[in-house]
């Protein structure tokens, strides 16, 4: 007790050394505290970005994507003849619809840039160890096309547009994405109940039934209720989905079975989506399903999260560099002058800690009395630094920060619209979303800072006792204050 | 008690060697009240620091109680401070911060505390006990120091310049106060003092001159 009686008297004593101190360790920790606070809000915006792109339970979704980047020719000749036969409705024998002149309409299915395997794999990949639960789904393009069948071009291949530059001007070309999913594994779904904003999610029933992308619904002025149109068959709208930004969005949303069989793809899919037993077998269950399937490509969620950019993103490595550095450097300053002004303190009592040790007390003594007296001193810093950090975050929580974050949507590289005599390379889209950044502060967190600021006042009492330790009593007594 | 033999201390300034206190010899019993006299600078205090284990020769044996000083580490003579010197200084050393028992408190603080108020009381101060030094006159700010020294029960006190700061007539009631004291409880007293009319009624007293004890050893029986 006596020792705290007096190291409290001597932080009274040197009042303003002491505030200067404990604000200057405040500073440090202040900093820590709304830097990584900050640092949790970026994290936290970009998971709240990222949950709609992952889904609520999927870890990893496996596709067998077609590689378009050198053309057709580039293509091996195994994924020439699978593609071939995935596209095979899209070619238009104009010949075959009618005579020049006669009105026509037909709707086509063709793949959006993966290729259709069996749905068999989705048994096999939910074998391999690791993995908790797998579902597969379809998405396709479903192409409606009407018009009138025009004059037979001259000298142009008869019956096919398909090498021109376009479609002939009395012809109308309409696409949309559409996804069959297995409704016995919602959570697995590429849509998923959670993300229902009006109305419900697909039964299992066997009525026709589709949930709708909330932007194409309110593109095409379509609620709950009405009627959508795929490959001639009528489906009634049932709910709107806030789809993802970025992933593998699409359109219409309907059961897997009935899209397999409107697009005359019994047995395939092109997606299967799977949840690992634990977060750590992720990456061991995307390497075992890459040796496995061969040509197939997996995407983790740590995938999608390096494909999300914008001022989130630049603002979450800000937080990580400059914001590291920041901190680090008013770490560094804070015990620093906490040091300094503790040997300071130190020089000018030197004739008082000669004192001490003329009346007996031990060495160690001595050095845990300047010691005690600056982890009091980081104490109190931690305190006020909790008081700047949290007055930090909650600046930070009122000010809400906007930022974006733009989603590159590789996945949907493909085919989407089928021009003459080849593929058409479809869009390269990119979905863009804003998200307010707040700035938590965790009692973790405010915790661990006081211990900063108590480790800080230790560095600088042990710099000072260190000092008064090498103390002769005789020559200690000698000095003038 | 005693027996300082061809005690020298040395002080070095740049090139420049000061003996302090140069070739020294002297006894001093148990229960003796010994002044060492001298003008400023021979060495008095440098002598009083070697017999209180604050300071180590630079040649020659300081033994107390037939241990010799200079061959204990720091750990050893700090337990020997603690244990068996007590001392009282010109400017008092007193901590500012804390209040005159606080301060009686400092060499009991080690041995877990003690009862401070009653020291205090002993030296005329129990009433006192909460002010702190700058609340006090020099005379009780001394006081309050030889209550401090007597607090580990010491079986030396050892005194350097305890009037240097007072007037005569508080510094003869602290001479006679630590002389009241070191009867009562027998122990041996060395006073370190500049003052003739001190020295005059000292029954023993030690002149020393440019580090040397000068003159024949003065006793007078009490």
């Amino acid at each position: 007790m006596f020792f705290v009686t007096y190291m409290l008297a001597e932080l009274r004593r040197r009042l303003g050394r002491t505030l200067v101190t404990a604000i200057g360790l405040a500073v440090g920790v202040g900093l820590v505290i709304t830097v990584s606070a900050l640092s949790r809000g970026l994290d936290d915006a970009q998971a709240e970005v990222l949950r709609p792109l992952t889904g609520v339970g999927t870890d990893l979704s496996v596709t067998r994507p077609i590689n378009l980047e050198a053309g057709p020719e580039g293509l091996s000749d195994e994924d020439r003849r699978a593609l071939r036969a995935e596209m095979g409705g899209a070619r238009v024998r104009l010949r075959s619809l009618g005579e020049p002149g006669e009105k026509f309409s037909r709707d086509d299915f063709v793949p959006t840039g993966q290729l259709s395997f069996p749905a068999g794999r989705v048994t096999s990949v939910r074998r391999q160890a690791g993995v908790k639960d797998a579902a597969g789904s379809l998405t396709l393009n479903a192409v409606h096309i009407e018009g009138t069948v025009p004059e037979q071009p001259a000298g142009g291949r008869a019956g096919t547009f398909e090498r021109q530059a376009g479609p002939p001007e009395n012809i109308d070309v309409a696409s949309r994405t559409v996804t069959g999913v297995d409704v016995a594994k919602p959570a697995l779904a590429a849509v998923t109940p959670g993300q229902i904003v009006r109305g419900r999610y697909l039964s299992t029933a066997k009525s026709r039934e589709a949930v709708l992308n909330l932007a194409y619904a309110n593109q095409n002025d379509l609620g709950v209720g009405d009627k959508v149109s795929l490959g001639g068959k009528k489906f009634t709208v049932v709910g709107l989905a806030r789809t993802p930004l970025g992933g593998q969005a699409s359109d219409v949303y309907v059961k897997l079975g009935e899209l397999q069989a409107l697009a005359g793809r019994k047995g395939r899919i092109n997606t299967i989506n799977v949840r690992a037993k634990s977060s750590d077998d992720v990456a061991a269950v995307a390497a075992s399903i890459r040796k496995s399937f061969d040509g197939a490509s997996v995407t983790t969620a740590e995938d999608l999260a390096d494909r999300v950019s914008g001022s989130l993103v630049d603002a979450r490595r800000l937080a990580d560099r400059l914001g590291t550095a920041l901190v680090i450097v008013a770490l560094l300053a804070a015990f620093l002058i906490a040091s300094l002004l503790s040997l300071s303190s130190v020089t000018k009592r030197i004739r008082e800690l000669g004192t001490l040790k003329a009346l007996g007390w031990r060495q160690w003594l001595v050095v845990r009395q300047v010691a005690g007296e600056s982890v009091l001193q980081g104490v109190l810093g931690g305190l006020i630094g909790i008081g700047l950090g949290v007055a930090g975050a909650l600046l930070i929580e009122a000010a809400s920060p906007t930022l974006e974050a733009t989603f590159a949507q590789a996945a949907q590289q493909g085919p989407r619209f089928i021009g003459p005599g080849g593929f058409g390379q479809g869009d390269v889209a990119s979905a863009s979303t804003t998200v307010d950044v707040g700035a938590p502060v965790s009692v973790v967190l405010a915790l661990s800072a006081v211990g900063l600021a108590m480790l800080g006042g230790l560095i600088a009492g042990a710099v000072g006792g260190l000092r008064a330790a090498r103390l002769r009593p005789a020559d200690a007594l000698r000095s003038v204050e | 008690m005693y027996e300082l033999r061809g005690v020298t201390k040395t002080f070095s300034q740049g090139s420049l060697k000061i003996s302090a206190v140069d070739d020294v010899d002297l006894s001093i019993g148990e229960r003796e009240f010994v002044v060492v006299a001298g003008p400023s600078g021979s060495g008095k205090t440098t002598l009083l620091q070697l017999l209180g284990a604050l300071d180590r020769p630079t040649a020659g044996s300081v033994l107390f109680e037939d241990r010799d000083l200079a061959g204990l580490g720091d750990r050893e003579l700090a337990a020997l401070r603690l244990e068996a010197f007590g001392f009282v200084f010109q400017q008092f050393n007193l901590i500012p911060t804390l209040t005159a028992a606080q301060n009686v408190g400092v060499p009991l603080a080690p041995r877990g505390g003690g009862d401070t108020r009653r020291l205090l009381e002993s030296v005329g101060l129990g009433r006192r006990a909460d002010h702190l030094p700058s609340q006090l006159s020099g005379g009780e700010q001394q006081r309050v120091a030889i209550a401090r020294a007597l607090a580990n029960e010491p079986r030396v006190l050892l005194a350097d310049e305890p009037t240097g700061n007072l007037d005569s007539g508080t510094g003869t009631e602290i001479v006679e106060l630590l002389r009241a004291l070191s009867d009562e409880r027998g122990q041996t007293v060395v006073l370190v003092t500049h003052d003739p009319g001190i020295a005059a009624n000292a029954p023993r007293v030690v002149r020393m001159q440019d580090g040397r004890i000068v003159g024949a050893p003065i006793s007078v029986s009490a």
